[in-house]
């Protein structure tokens, strides 16, 4: 049977023929090999779980292998489906010259093959070469210690074969049902018919702008409490539902009017660009709404990262103000001695000591309507209460404020309060609204869980009113009255600051006065460094993951366009075309087609930042400022890229329509 | 009036590699009266297309002269090229051109849409043309929904709309059946009979014998030509079955001497 020798060298030929897309796609699989093999064979190393806090960082990896494949699987498959369109033509014209069905199947086959044993290959050779490369960056990003090292997983390696294994059958399989189901003729002719204007066009349209304003409705309204990450989801998915709907249901219907002005459309400007993209609507609409979701989550992707790399002090300094707090009962154990003692211990590890503060620390649980407190109840919004002296808060914030009878200060970590006046369980007080900062408590600035008022009052006999209040009006017994807290700041080296955390324990646990507590500051910074490097190392190769996405949806489509177009550029150039008007339309109209995405992105990323400021305050980032200096500095940089990656693919199309 | 004049053309094409060279059109001379209708015949590889593609101004020569109407080709600059053959020239090719992006009538505007022609004017040119082409109910088709004849009329619309002064026509036929080629050969007769100068390449006698004056090529240079003067289709067919013989037996002649 000499024809099935024959076989390993045309599917060798056919990829190496048809380089241009295939070349592209090959590179893709190895980046999505090599992703898949980087998180594996990270997860997989034994070290991470020896190393202190690494847990979080763990965790956030293996959540995001996890979201790999619902990302991967639909792309390649979109990516493939391209490879077999475009060589329709091709295995009708072997079919034409007595290729069987099976024949071709296998030809498919080892095609599928060749490419799977490319990219399998291509990925896990750059993934075991840099896969050290980027678990120290995991490690630096976490701020973990470095010296651990990295051990090659012979699992990892196999679960990225099998995976792809998987990836290869399902497009595969695509291909051969592609074979089965097409009949030559078809085939050969490929697809000169035009696409049918898709039905109920206005009805789609408002469908989109309905699904979208939902959208956009969800994230403006988007409150950080539970439903925040459910909230996302629906909207990321909204989003990308009514792009889809959008591009194709309004764009067809903005085309059918163009071609319906006679006065703009017979111009020669537009003549041929608004034809073209009638005659593909659908499709190049699609490909528009991809281009146009995958430029929204690069960007919503980096600025997540670039904002939480930035702000990662602020939000260690949000989670813990003090380095150390020492919370104790000042009946046992006076303020003067705890005080000294901190600072005694700074100063025999030498390290310097910024702040210094002691405030007595009580707190109620309340409920709030409005401009009322009352009786906690589920339903009602629930207010932690903090009850300052005059005395701390001036000591506090260096101010001298003075405080008349049945007045008092508040302050909210949360969003602006805005009255001044309050009915504390049934006690009407004046209200003077103060802004921060004020230390132990930093403001978030807006509404959030965990928010809390810090209630100043003249002096300790107002105070102890208020506490009877409160135990009058919720039936409960106040906690104990003289819990103090000392905080310290601190700067010097870690190892001493570490040594000083140590110290301060071992005090802690000879200590026989009541309660006492330590609070480590060092190490709780050190687990959120943890968690959110996990959160950097995911935005960073999926920032990556989506920007190659991105190029190869591009390319794709200048290049199908560009064999589309070919013809019809030589037919227009007999009839009295001149280079410099194709020129001039290829340039309109690839402007026009590559616009439409990128503002549709930028205006989805802006309106995305709003979720984002809300989803970044779950990781206790509430620097919105930060936030959107970054989300500018992002839109501004994708701008150029995205130009320069749409002016690099365009000369692909140029390729094949200007000669 | 002589509308085109082809003096001393001469086209050597030079290989890519090496010094090889190919003389595809070897001293042309001919001229065409305003009015007339001329077909050009001769055998594969005989230098027709590269006349046509020399006259279309898609190609120079590499010597000698054409005129239309009395301005030499040669002479317009690369860029006014564009704007000369959309003025003064119409074509007809033999796979029809269409494009695929746009209905028949688009198809149709195309030329008048790139001359930046008012949208009204357009109209009321595709009115009586389309009428006479007998193509105005399939003007809001694609081309992928129409016949082959249907196709050629609707590029013979596109070259006649705006109204050049020489229609050229590289196999009209080609791609047709019997049926449709006699239709458009009918209407492009009309056509001529109306005053329209056309010049037509081809190697279907059928085609040829509607023309006014058929002109044979071979090695490169015109060998003969016949005039239909009076006479009817028959026997213009028959002569130019005749010259043809003559032209092959020739060429058999040739090869045995050569061997």
């Amino acid at each position: 049977m000499r024809k099935w020798k024959l076989l390993p060298g045309f599917a060798v030929k056919g990829v190496m023929l048809n380089g241009s897309i295939y070349y592209p796609y090959i590179i893709s699989c190895i980046f999505s090999v090599f992703t898949y093999y980087i998180f594996a064979s990270i997860l997989e190393n034994d070290l991470i779980a020896t190393l202190p806090h690494s847990e979080y960082a763990w965790v956030m990896l293996l959540l995001g292998k996890i979201l790999l494949i619902p990302i991967l699987i639909p792309f390649l498959y979109y990516a493939n489906s391209f490879l077999v369109k475009r060589r329709k033509k091709e295995t009708g014209l072997y079919t034409l010259l007595g290729m069987e069905r099976k024949h071709l199947v296998i030809l498919l086959l080892l095609e599928t093959l060749l490419v799977y044993i490319l990219s399998v290959s291509g990925g896990i050779l750059f993934g075991v070469l840099l896969a050290k490369l980027f678990f120290l960056l995991l490690l630096k990003l976490s701020s973990l210690p470095v010296e651990a090292e990295f051990v090659f997983s012979w699992k990892a390696l196999g679960e990225s074969f099998l995976f792809f294994a998987a990836v290869s059958t399902f497009t595969f399989l695509h291909g051969a049902a592609g074979i089965f189901l097409a009949r030559p003729v078809e085939l050969l002719s490929g697809n000169r018919k035009g696409e049918k204007e898709p039905r109920f066009l206005l009805a789609g349209t408002a469908a989109g702008v309905l699904v979208l304003m939902l959208a956009y409705n969800i994230v403006f309204h988007a409150k950080l409490d539970g439903n925040i990450f459910l909230d996302f989801f629906k909207s990321v998915f909204l989003v990308i539902a009514g792009t889809y709907l959008l591009f194709i249901f309004a764009g067809v219907a903005v085309l059918r009017l163009l071609r319906r002005k006679k006065r703009f459309y017979y111009r020669p400007e537009n003549f041929i660009t608004v034809s073209g993209m009638y005659y593909r609507m659908k499709k190049s609409a699609a490909g528009l709404a991809n281009i146009c979701i995958f430029s929204s989550m690069v960007m919503i992707t980096l600025t997540c990262t670039a904002a939480l790399y930035a702000g990662l002090d602020g939000i260690i300094e949000f989670a813990y103000p003090y380095e150390t707090i020492l919370t104790y009962d000042g009946s046992n154990l006076p303020r003067r001695e705890a005080e000294e003692k901190l600072s005694e211990t700074a100063e025999k590890y030498g390290l310097s000591v910024n702040r210094l503060d002691t405030y007595a620390d009580f707190w109620v649980i309340c409920g709030r309507e409005e401009s009322r407190v009352v009786k906690e109840r589920p339903g009602i919004k629930s207010c932690q209460i903090y009850l300052l002296t005059l005395d701390d808060y001036n000591r506090l914030t260096g101010k001298s404020e003075t405080l008349k009878e049945e007045e008092v200060l508040l302050y909210s970590t949360g969003g602006k309060y805005g009255n001044n006046y309050l009915e504390f369980m049934g006690t009407d007080l004046n209200v003077r609204e103060v802004q921060g900062p004020l230390t132990p408590w930093p403001c978030a600035g807006r509404d959030c869980f965990g928010e809390a008022w810090v209630l100043t009052v003249k002096d300790d006999q107002m105070l102890q009113n208020l506490v009877k209040v409160w135990e009058a009006g919720s039936g409960e017994e106040a906690m104990m009255a003289d819990q103090v807290k000392s905080g310290i700041q601190l700067t010097g080296p870690e190892d001493k600051r570490a040594a000083f955390q140590e110290e301060l324990k071992e005090w802690q646990e000879s200590w026989t006065g009541g309660m006492l507590s330590v609070s480590d500051g060092l190490e709780g910074g050190q687990m959120i460094y943890a968690m959110n490097g996990g959160l950097l190392f995911i935005g960073i190769l999926f920032g990556m993951l989506f920007f190659m996405c991105l190029l190869l949806i591009m390319y794709y489509k200048q290049i199908s366009e560009g064999y589309e177009d070919q013809g019809s550029f030589s037919i227009m150039q007999k009839v009295g075309m001149s280079d410099a008007d194709i020129r001039s339309t290829v340039r309109r109209q690839m402007m026009m087609v590559f616009a439409f995405p990128l503002l549709a992105a930028l205006i989805h990323s802006a309106v995305g930042m709003y979720m984002v400021n809300q989803l970044m305050g779950a990781l206790r980032m509430f620097d919105t400022a930060l936030l959107v200096k970054w989300g500018i500095l992002v839109a501004f940089g994708f701008t150029v890229v995205y130009v320069s990656s749409y002016w690099i693919t365009s000369r692909a199309y140029y390729r094949r329509v200007v000669l | 009036m002589t509308l085109l004049e082809v003096k001393n053309v001469k086209k050597v094409y030079t290989a890519r590699f090496g010094a090889a060279k190919v003389q595809a059109l070897n001293d042309v001379n001919f001229s065409v009266e305003e009015g007339e209708y001329v077909a050009i015949m001769g055998e594969s590889g005989s230098g027709k297309t590269t006349l046509l593609n020399i006259l279309a101004s898609l190609d120079r020569a590499t010597s000698g002269q054409v005129l239309l109407q009395g301005k030499d080709l040669a002479q317009i600059r690369r860029k006014d090229l564009c704007k000369f053959r959309r003025d003064h020239l119409g074509f007809i090719f033999q796979d029809f051109n269409l494009l695929d992006t746009l209905n028949i009538k688009d198809n149709i505007f195309l030329p008048l849409v790139l001359a930046g022609l008012d949208y009204q004017e357009m109209e009321k040119r595709i009115l009586p043309l389309s009428v006479k082409l007998e193509i105005s109910d399939i003007l809001e088709k694609y081309p992928y929904e129409v016949s082959g004849g249907q196709k050629q009329r609707a590029a013979a619309c596109r070259a006649l709309i705006t109204k050049p002064d020489l229609i050229l026509a590289d196999e009209p036929t080609g791609a047709l059946d019997s049926r449709a080629s006699g239709k458009l050969l009918g209407l492009l007769e009309e056509v001529n009979q109306e005053g329209q100068t056309i010049l037509m390449v081809t190697h279907s006698i059928q085609a040829a014998s509607h023309a006014g004056r058929v002109l044979f090529i071979k090695d490169g240079s015109v060998f003969h030509q016949i005039y239909k003067g009076g006479q009817g289709y028959d026997t213009m067919y028959r002569m130019i079955s005749d010259t043809l013989t003559v032209l092959q037996t020739e060429a058999a002649k040739t090869a045995e001497v050569r061997k």
